[in-house]
């Protein structure tokens, strides 16, 4: 995921126009002629300063003749670009649909999901799945009484 | 003596255990383990929870050498900077020999920073009773630009990286005006972006993810016999005393230095005692006194990293700014307060490293005898699993499912960031003193009534000032004249 210089500064530097918009709305501490704006501010200048910096050095070393970085070879597989994206979706649909669902289904189906696109057999990924869940269950919910989502499994809560 | 607990102790040796094994498996690192470790401290009294970070640190940095010397893959960064010339000398049939000096001076170089820590900090922390919000805002300021000099990326990004951790501090309302910034109208934002978290998702989520994209495992087979590793050592000892002071001075002083943790400390030791070597050439052939210098220098940078995280809230490596986030969550505010208000906790802190470098030891023996067993593990059903941890970890610490999502942010940011050179330490700084520097700015200027020359009308404000000026200038001057001339040069 190597992006070159040039791209980094150009996007570090609209985001740090954004800031610095936002920060300008910010309002100032009574009797004085600052206030919850001053730190963005500078903050936002600092990185737009620093972006216009990365432009530079981009742009000197595509001059010099280096070469572009190349894609890393992962993500010309399907196979690894999936494994990689797995990772965000499987928090997001945990934050999606653990209330509903409840701890115990979601992470069985993360956990054997997962291991299977990792490449772990069927047998040993389902039992990992299974004994995992509940030993983290247990661990959290009986002992330290975190209070995990049950879900579907609302019945047989204890 | 609340560390002779017979709970404590048993924590103790759990989490020496965990911390073994997690620095053994390469892909899992130190902070990692302490960022892992971060829900169940949550639950636990602050002595046993410190007793527990404090233990599984000190043996991940220790054995994260195993892999590094039997397979020529380091287990824990720290461990990389030898990890050639340990390679090295298992090829000539000398693993035992770098095995124990990597363990032995590990425990030796622990012991120093250890007394270090247990001498200097409470004398600091007599010493700092006299800050006001001049002096700590100098000397976050220097916190900070020390981060940001001493990666080992270059000052550009270091400082991208620091700008990236203080915007993120600025969200919320913990702010002098009690102005809810970059909120969007979030509830969940009104607090700030929940510090621990960050912390799992920056050193656990993004360490799965590096892994998703390679996750071929190959089988390892560990060359040849491990013979007895402590034979020999007191020779070594004889033979290099200066090495092993070096570096334990060295490592303790670099771990003092807020942002630069074990993994620089094993580096610029290890150049150090090259450079200060009767034999350099044997260097990189298999020589065992880069070993001994280096393996002190890194487990003593564990300790003097407590030294500002204790006495200041500034934390001296990535391990103990999760520490520090810790400590505050349990009611006990890192300044120079801390001696005062937690005696016991404090002497706890220093028990206990004591009897961690000297359990590292015997558990080191166990560690190489059953290192085939451990590297093994299958790390494609150890990642999911791990994953699924932080998630519920994370969940558990504040009840928020919110803050899975934070955690998922920051491991992409840290992921890209990483993959782009741009150094993680400096964000991590950034964003746990963000907070503190402007705090430190906004009431000082509020009591200067504007005026920001008072910020050196103080005598150590006004030395702290100078430095901190200092720092900036010397470097700023040295790219200025380079830049001069380059010009000058390609003129002529």
């Amino acid at each position: 995921m190597k992006f070159d210089d040039i791209r980094i500064g150009v996007v570090l530097g609209v985001f740090s126009v954004i800031v610095f918009a936002v920060a300008r709305t910010f309002p100032v501490i009574p009797g004085q002629h600052f206030g919850a704006s001053l730190f963005p501010t500078l903050i936002s200048v600092g990185l737009f300063i620093c972006s216009v910096l990365l432009v530079i050095q981009g742009w000197r070393a595509r001059r010099a003749g280096a070469a572009r970085a190349p894609w890393p070879a992962w993500l010309r597989q399907p196979m690894s670009v999936l494994r990689f994206l797995m990772v965000p979706i499987s928090l997001v649909f945990y934050f999606m649909t653990a209330d509903w669902l409840g701890f115990l289904p979601c992470s069985f189906l993360m956990l054997l999901v997962l291991q299977r696109l990792f490449s772990v057999s069927w047998m040993r990924a389902v039992i990992v799945a299974i004994v995992v869940s509940l030993v983290i269950h247990v661990a959290f919910y009986s002992v330290l009484h975190v209070p995990l989502p049950w879900g579907l499994l609302e019945p047989l809560a204890w | 003596m609340q560390v002779a607990d017979p709970f404590v102790l048993g924590v103790i040796l759990v989490s020496a255990i965990f911390g073994l094994f997690v620095g053994a498996v390469p892909g899992l690192s130190a902070t990692m383990a302490v960022a892992l470790l971060v829900p169940i401290t949550f639950f636990m009294d602050p002595v046993p929870a410190i007793a527990m970070m404090v233990t599984a640190t000190a043996m991940a940095i220790t054995s994260g050498d195993i892999p590094g010397c039997l397979l020529r893959i380091p287990g824990t960064p720290s461990s990389a900077a030898y990890t050639d010339e340990a390679f090295s000398m298992t090829r000539r049939g000398l693993a035992d020999q770098a095995l124990g000096a990597s363990i032995v001076f590990s425990c030796i170089g622990g012991l120093f920073g250890t007394l270090v820590l247990i001498t200097c900090a409470p004398v600091l922390a007599d010493f700092a009773l006299n800050f006001t919000s001049y002096e700590f805002f100098w000397l976050v300021v220097l916190g900070l630009s020390c981060a940001i000099f001493i990666s080992p990326s270059s000052t550009l990004r270091g400082f991208v990286s620091l700008l990236i951790g203080l915007l993120l501090a600025c969200v919320g309302m913990n702010n002098p005006a009690a102005y809810p910034r970059f909120t969007f109208g979030n509830d969940d934002l009104l607090n700030g972006v929940t510090l621990l978290p960050m912390m799992v998702g920056m050193f656990a989520v993004s360490e799965v993810l590096r892994y998703a994209t390679d996750a071929s495992q190959r089988r390892v087979e560990i060359q040849g016999k491990i013979g007895n590793i402590f034979t020999g050592m007191g020779g070594l000892m004889r033979k290099y005393p200066a090495s092993v002071a070096r570096g334990s001075v060295l490592g303790t002083v670099v771990g003092v230095l807020p942002g630069a943790g074990a993994d620089i400390a094993a580096w610029m030791s290890y150049g150090v005692s090259k450079r200060f070597s009767r034999e350099p050439e044997k260097f990189g052939t298999g020589h065992v006194e880069g070993i001994v210098e280096a393996g002190a220098a890194n487990n003593s940078a564990l300790a003097g990293a407590w030294i500002p995280a204790l006495v200041f809230g500034i934390p001296g490596d990535s391990i103990t700014a999760i520490v520090v986030g810790v400590l505050y969550m349990k009611n006990m505010t890192p300044g120079p307060m801390i001696f005062t208000n937690s005696p016991v906790e404090m002497y706890a802190v220093f028990t206990v490293f004591v009897l961690a470098n000297i359990i590292m030891l015997p558990l080191g023996y166990l560690a190489v005898k059953t290192a085939r067993q451990v590297l093994n593990v299958p790390r494609n059903v150890l990642m999911p699993v791990i994953l699924l941890f932080c998630i519920v970890g994370t969940f558990a610490i504040n009840n928020s499912a919110f803050d899975v999502l934070v955690m998922l942010a920051m491991g992409l940011l840290a992921y890209v960031m990483e993959e782009n050179d741009f150094p993680i330490a400096p964000a991590v700084l950034g964003v746990v003193l963000g907070g503190m520097l402007e705090e430190h700015f906004v009431f000082s200027m509020i009591k200067a009534d504007g005026n920001f020359w008072a910020f050196f009308s103080r005598p150590i404000a006004f030395g702290l000032g100078v430095l901190a000026i200092l720092v900036w200038l010397v470097p700023l001057g040295k790219g200025l004249y380079r830049l001069s001339t380059e010009k000058r040069r390609l003129a002529a």
